[in-house]
């Protein structure tokens, strides 16, 4: 089934660096678009019924005995249930082992005063906060890094790798359970995770 | 402390390999008397369960036991062959040492 745009209940473009959150309901379908190519989006998902039953890679790889995401993968929770379902894929290959950029990970990758540049966790914590002030740092978990290639090799290496998304590529989730998405558009200047530029993204609902 | 507690865990013990399509699958067994060991850079919560890995292909549940060791023998961040291993762990360290002084 191939979802027309025009259909969709819900619209929005998420400028470069810029973090969104909103519920999507059982059994509508949600669209992540990269807008402009090889732009990480750094997304979490929390169940609506319980918010600390939420996303877990872990439990997601075990679950499907494979490392990246792609369509027909099953987002498992750290409850063991079925969050979301990827329906369609033009990308490919998503990665979700290597986390989100933090204040801190900027200070020891790249460089100690890198620690006041954005990042994806800081951006994280202001969408979880606006969504419910009771939500903050315990509630962070893994996450997935959508349209990232990052191939681990048989020796356990893992390595940014070329891109394979592109403009306009998407990837597209059914809910299984009502869920808080929550995405980060990931900020990152420091590594080539968005080609050094970052861009938007635009996300879709359908009913 | 509750479920929003509980994060990412490490398996000790358990190899898992990833083909390059990614599949993954339950690799060499450790052998008896295998041990690791870790030092402590800043104090630390440790809880641990001994059970079999969730890709152990065993249709029995059979969990053996795990002996724990704890030393007093640190070593200071500089002695520490980590330490100087790459740019990115001596940044960590020093990371850890000024957490550790805003402390006290």
């Amino acid at each position: 089934m191939s979802l027309d745009s025009k259909d969709a209940i819900y619209k929005k473009v998420v400028l470069a660096g810029d973090y969104w959150s909103h519920e999507v309901k059982k059994g509508q379908y949600f669209r992540i678009v990269d807008c402009e190519g090889n732009q990480a989006a750094d997304t979490m998902f929390y169940a609506l019924d319980n918010l600390r039953e939420r996303y877990s890679a872990q439990d997601t790889i075990n679950h499907q005995k494979n490392v990246y995401l792609t369509k027909g993968s099953e987002i498992i929770s750290n409850r063991g249930n079925v969050l979301l379902t990827i329906t369609d894929d033009t990308c490919g290959r998503h990665d979700t082992l290597g986390g989100a950029c933090s204040a801190e990970s900027n200070s020891v990758r790249y460089d100690l005063d890198k620690i006041h540049m954005h990042n994806c966790r800081d951006s994280f914590m202001a969408a979880l906060r606006e969504y419910d002030i009771e939500l903050g740092k315990k509630d962070l978990n893994s996450n997935i890094n959508f349209f990232m290639n990052v191939p681990i090799s048989p020796d356990g290496k893992s390595t940014f790798s070329d891109g394979v998304s592109a403009a306009g590529k998407y990837v597209e989730l059914k809910a299984n359970v009502d869920v808080l998405c929550i995405i980060s558009n990931c900020p990152q200047l420091n590594n080539p995770c968005n080609a050094y530029n970052p861009t938007p993204i635009e996300v879709l609902i359908w009913d | 402390m509750s479920l929003k507690d509980m994060h990412s865990l490490v398996n000790f013990f358990t190899r898992i390999d990833v083909n390059q399509n990614g599949e993954i699958t339950y690799g060499k067994v450790s052998k008896a008397g295998s041990y690791v060991d870790l030092q402590a850079e800043m104090d630390t919560l440790i809880v641990l369960n001994t059970c079999p890995h969730p890709l152990n292909p065993s249709n029995k549940y059979q969990p053996k036991p795990l002996k724990i060791s704890v030393w007093e023998a640190g070593i200071a961040p500089a002695d520490n062959p980590a330490f100087h291993l790459r740019d990115e762990n001596k940044r960590g360290f020093t990371n850890t040492i000024n957490y550790t002084k805003s402390l006290y």
